[in-house]
């Protein structure tokens, strides 16, 4: 194995920000959840995403070497952490939290389609304004920032589609919509970025070289600064697009396997 | 949700990704710009703020109108003739500065900046003018007392607002790209 | 008010029984003479664009001939193109549609009756438009996708052009008034009972389809009015040597072309998922996943249209993602031809005329939808892009599976909107003759394509096998002109001398049949109940309704 590519499988960083705040999940879960953990599978899987993602050398390369390694990371933590965990939150739980009334207004408040899905994509976009998506690069504190903003926004945003009480959901039609539309913004957002001026994000041009990889990432795998951004953009759009239509099918899935408006078996009864 | 009002509701999602599609185009060259005049050349961001802020308050009158509607009140009608003043004033604004870029020189075919914003812009203007003349026709109705409160007559009332928002909405959009982003 | 207008027109129609008179059909808001004028408007615009069709054939019958100058040749394929697409195959199943539905929802009208009128008429002058551009000076020669620069004045310098872009915004706006009129019928008026789940898969698809459009045509609107920029103000948006983007065209049309592939193939599906259950006796198999599937194909007809432009050079990573997302969109589509082919399997098959359409419609799009699938491969996309394999794959999807759909859908409704049978006879000439014809023109275009013969050339050198295929080519064209003349035959003589259908002829379950053919103006006396998802079968088997069954196999 060549230096660089030794350099990089062990370029792990368990942050102790990043070590706690898992922990802190895990624990609050098995706490909330004492005697009921069929749904804990994915919380674990959410959890142990969003591990991989922040401490794996996939941030190593996100932080400095590739945008698109960064946009991996962005889509994991945007796509299929709060997914999983949300996945993960049992009904009882659910309806012991929701009937707190500060919690149930909250819920009303941002559990509103509308504007569940004006923060997730507002979330998405305003990040990667040049101005902003360059001062996290140049700034771990407010990177950090950025990366509770993905989480809180997407959780927000996934709520209405993956709640697991059935009154905090949106009906199948209007999931469907509400799918659809978002994977259109996140669309041209992914658009944008594809087709942007190379250099979008400076810092990713001419990057230091602290664990000796650059050759390797540059020649070996032949990710060139424009190439690079490509992918990213490309990542976005096609991939993350697909996790919409895959929850378009849940969607879907889970309405067919519903009883309530089941014209079959409703009519069966009587 | 009633069928006209679903109807505008889905005729608003298509002129949305209608203007995305605008959007696009215009972002696109505001990346690779060619020769020629650009925003920050030719654009007069403080201007057209103040005369955005019009077209923003005739939302929030429109609002209180169909709110006077709602109730019955016959404030509705002075709420309307606001929600047109004010749409009016915006539509003016917009007028003089097109006049303003063409006396200087810049009109559509001089560079891509110009052709992607007078379409987009354009665009955005024509959406205003129709929903002006939907909503001078409600204040006509409820002025000579003929617009009662029936559900259909609600329906008709509630989808032009459906459609003055949205007309504001995109407004909001494109003066931050096209206006704001060109000093950032 | 509309309705009031609306329910004026009808009370002076009912007084009229006969409904014959010009100013009748002219002035009219009710969606049975809508839907038919713009099925007749489909096949005046079928006759002028399979016309050009036989002179492009005869051009290419041999080598070296000169029956037309290269110029008309390029008006000819791309007014060709431009109207079997939005001047035919959109009109006849927006026609389909604007009949059906609310047939089938048990609705009286769709939901905006006079928005209804003006999507057709706005459509039909649009295509009016398009065809005066003949004696305007010339007709478009730009392809039927414009390409940009060659669309630009600098290389279309007559006004052709110019008025595709306002023909094709004419359709445009009809289409997409009519996509929203459908969503809200659909919604909006279904009779209590008749639960989405419960919904015909036509309008399943329908409803779709017009989401689809409701996203779809935006992208090509915006497209023309950035043209027309181009053409009428001298701007330069898509021409490069002053800046401007030749790709961006092409991305903006293929970012609607794509899904109008699909636009045209919706409503296709829809017709076979009607017309296969009913000739196979036996309900659809799967319901669930055929509905689910065509969300599936609608959402991802957004994410492929790059495999449009493998040839353009977009870079590798592109080309592999769209490679990928192009495979994947041949998933659900797969679901779809297995789910017919279930239900075709041990069912009491009735092959009528419709059904053997239907069944021809399955092969044929299957044919068409694994060449298209080749085109994935990127290798081969850049061997065999603009030669004649494509052309013979984009037909095996829109003569072989859309054209096939629509005639099994007019063989199967006639009855209903006539009140006649088609001659069963006649059809089955028809079906054969329309078969072998369409497969000895397009399948030996898979062979040309592969040698090497390209799209769009007027004319070609006397090379080995050329002259023989295109030959056997042009041979089937002339066929399937004699089919033409064949169907039309067969609606004229039915119309006159058919044998009378009464409700039910196929002995179908859907809500349309179950009002008189044709229908009363206000569609029906009295709409049966509705408890599962065929109506007049439980109707006729209270004792073996359809929900019981599903129960007693849930259970």
């Amino acid at each position: 194995m060549s230096a660089a590519a030794h350099n990089l499988i062990w370029a792990w960083d368990f942050d102790p920000s990043i070590v706690a705040g898992c922990a802190a999940l895990l624990g609050v879960y098995a706490i909330a959840h004492r005697r009921d953990f069929s749904r804990a599978g994915w919380f674990v899987a959410g959890v142990v995403a969003m591990f991989l993602a922040l401490v794996s050398p996939l941030d190593a390369l996100a932080d400095t070497y590739l945008f698109s390694a960064h946009m991996l990371q962005h889509l994991i933590l945007v796509l299929v952490v709060p997914p999983l965990m949300i996945l993960g939150i049992s009904p009882r739980f659910a309806r012991i939290v929701l009937d707190v009334p500060a919690f149930a207004r909250l819920e009303r408040i941002l559990g509103n389609g509308i504007v569940a899905w004006a923060v997730g994509m507002a979330t998405l976009w305003v990040w990667h304004a040049p101005y902003l998506y360059n001062a996290t690069l140049a700034d771990e504190d407010i990177h950090i920032f950025e990366h509770l903003c993905f989480l809180v926004s997407a959780t927000i945003f996934w709520w209405p589609i993956l709640a697991p009480l059935e009154r905090s959901r949106l009906s199948p039609m209007h999931a469907v919509i509400y799918l659809a539309t978002a994977a259109v913004a996140n669309s041209v957002l992914a658009i944008l970025l594809t087709f942007a001026r190379p250099g979008l994000y400076p810092a990713y041009l001419d990057p230091p070289d602290p664990l000796k990889i650059l050759p390797m990432v540059r020649g070996g795998w032949g990710l060139t600064p424009a190439l690079d951004q490509q992918l990213g953009g490309l990542l976005m759009w096609i991939p993350g697009g697909m996790v919409f239509l895959g929850a378009v099918v849940w969607v879907i899935a889970r309405w067919y396997a519903s009883a309530e408006d089941n014209g079959l078996r409703i009519a069966a009864v009587h | 949700m009633s069928k006209s009002k679903l109807a505008v509701s889905l005729f608003i999602l298509s002129e949305a990704n209608f203007f995305a599609l605008l959007i696009i185009a215009y972002l696109y060259f505001h990346a690779y710009p060619g020769e020629g005049p650009t925003a920050a050349t030719s654009l007069n961001a403080y201007r057209t703020g103040i005369f955005s802020i019009f077209l923003f308050a005739s939302s929030a009158t429109m609002m209180l109108a169909s709110r006077s509607y709602r109730a019955k009140s016959s404030a509705a009608f002075g709420w309307l003739i606001a929600t047109l003043v004010l749409g009016g004033i915006f539509l003016f604004g917009q007028v003089r500065e097109y006049m303003e870029l063409y006396a200087s020189g810049v009109t559509a075919n001089r560079s891509l900046f110009a052709t992607t914003f007078f379409t987009l812009t354009g665009f955005h203007g024509l959406h205003v003018a129709v929903g002006l003349l939907a909503i001078a026709a409600i204040t006509i109705l409820t002025g000579v007392g003929t617009l009662g409160t029936s559900a259909r007559e609600a329906d008709a009332f509630g989808s032009v607002e459906i459609y003055w928002h949205f007309v504001d909405g995109v407004w909001v959009v494109i003066f931050t790209i096209v206006y704001l982003w060109a000093f950032l | 008010m509309s309705d009031i207008a609306a329910s004026d027109r009808i009370a002076e129609l009912e007084a009229n029984p006969e409904r014959i008179g010009f100013l009748s059909w002219v002035a009219s808001v009710d969606h049975k003479q809508i839907g038919i004028m713009y099925m007749l408007s489909a096949l005046f615009f079928f006759g002028l664009g399979g016309l050009e069709a036989l002179i492009i054939r005869a051009q290419l019958a041999m080598p070296g001939n000169h029956i037309v100058t290269p110029d008309t040749f390029n008006q000819l394929f791309s007014m060709h193109g431009t109207t079997m697409i939005f001047l035919v195959v959109m009109p006849v199943l927006a026609g389909l549609t604007a009949y059906v539905i609310p047939l089938m929802v048990g609705a009286r009208d769709v939901a905006f009756p006079r928005l209804n009128a003006f999507s057709f008429w706005v459509q039909l002058f649009g295509g009016v438009l398009l065809y005066f551009s003949f004696v305007a000076g010339g007709a478009p020669n730009a392809g039927w996708f414009s390409y940009a620069p060659l669309s630009e004045p600098a290389y279309s310098f007559n006004n052709g052009v110019t008025y595709w872009i306002l023909g094709l915004a004419g359709v445009g706006v009809g289409s997409l008034a009519g996509a929203i009129n459908m969503a809200v019928t659909i919604l909006k008026l279904r009779v209590p009972g008749m639960t989405i789940r419960r919904l015909p898969l036509f309008c399943w698809m329908t409803l779709v389809n017009s989401f689809l459009m409701i996203f779809a045509l935006p992208v090509i609107n915006a497209a023309l009015v950035l043209l027309l920029a181009d053409r009428l103000l001298n701007a330069h948006i898509f021409t490069p040597a002053f800046g401007g983007s030749a790709i961006l065209w092409q991305h903006y049309f293929w970012g609607f072309g794509h899904p109008e592939v699909y636009i045209m193939i919706l409503p296709a599906f829809a017709i076979i998922s009607e017309v296969i259950p009913v000739f196979a006796g036996k309900p659809i198999y799967g319901y669930e996943f055929v509905a689910g599937s065509t969300v599936a194909i609608a959402f991802m007809s957004f994410a492929v249209w790059a495999h449009h432009m493998f040839a353009v050079g977009l870079g590798h990573l592109f080309d592999l993602f769209f490679g990928i997302s192009t495979m994947a969109i041949a998933v659900p589509t797969g679901i779809k031809i297995f789910n017919w082919t279930a239900t075709l399997y041990q069912g009491r098959l009735r092959f009528t005329t419709a059904m053997k359409f239907a069944v021809a419609f399955i092969v044929m799009f299957t044919i068409g939808g694994l060449s298209g699938v080749s085109f994935a491969v990127v290798p081969l996309d850049w061997q065999l892009t603009d030669t004649y394999y494509l052309v013979a794959h984009l037909h095996y999807v829109l003569f072989g599976g859309a054209i096939f759909a629509i005639f099994a859908g007019i063989y199967y409704w006639f009855p209903k909107m006539s009140g006649r049978m088609l001659d069963e006879r006649v059809g089955n000439w028809h079906f054969w003759i329309t078969f072998i014809g369409f497969n000895l023109t397009f399948l030996v275009q898979h062979l040309l394509g592969m040698m090497g013969m390209p799209r769009r050339v007027f004319t070609y050198p006397d090379w080995p096998w050329w002259m023989t295929l295109n030959m056997i080519s042009t041979i089937g064209a002339f066929v399937l002109l004699i089919s033409v003349i064949v169907f039309l035959w067969n609606i004229v003589s039915s119309l006159n001398h058919g044998e009378i259908a009464g409700d039910n002829p196929w002995d179908a379950w859907t809500l349309e049949w179950a009002t008189s053919s044709p229908p009363p103006v206000e569609n029906f006396d009295l709409v049966p109940p509705v408890h599962g998802r065929r109506p007049l079968w439980d109707l006729k088997h209270p004792e073996r309704a359809d929900e019981l069954v599903a129960a007693a196999a849930g259970k």
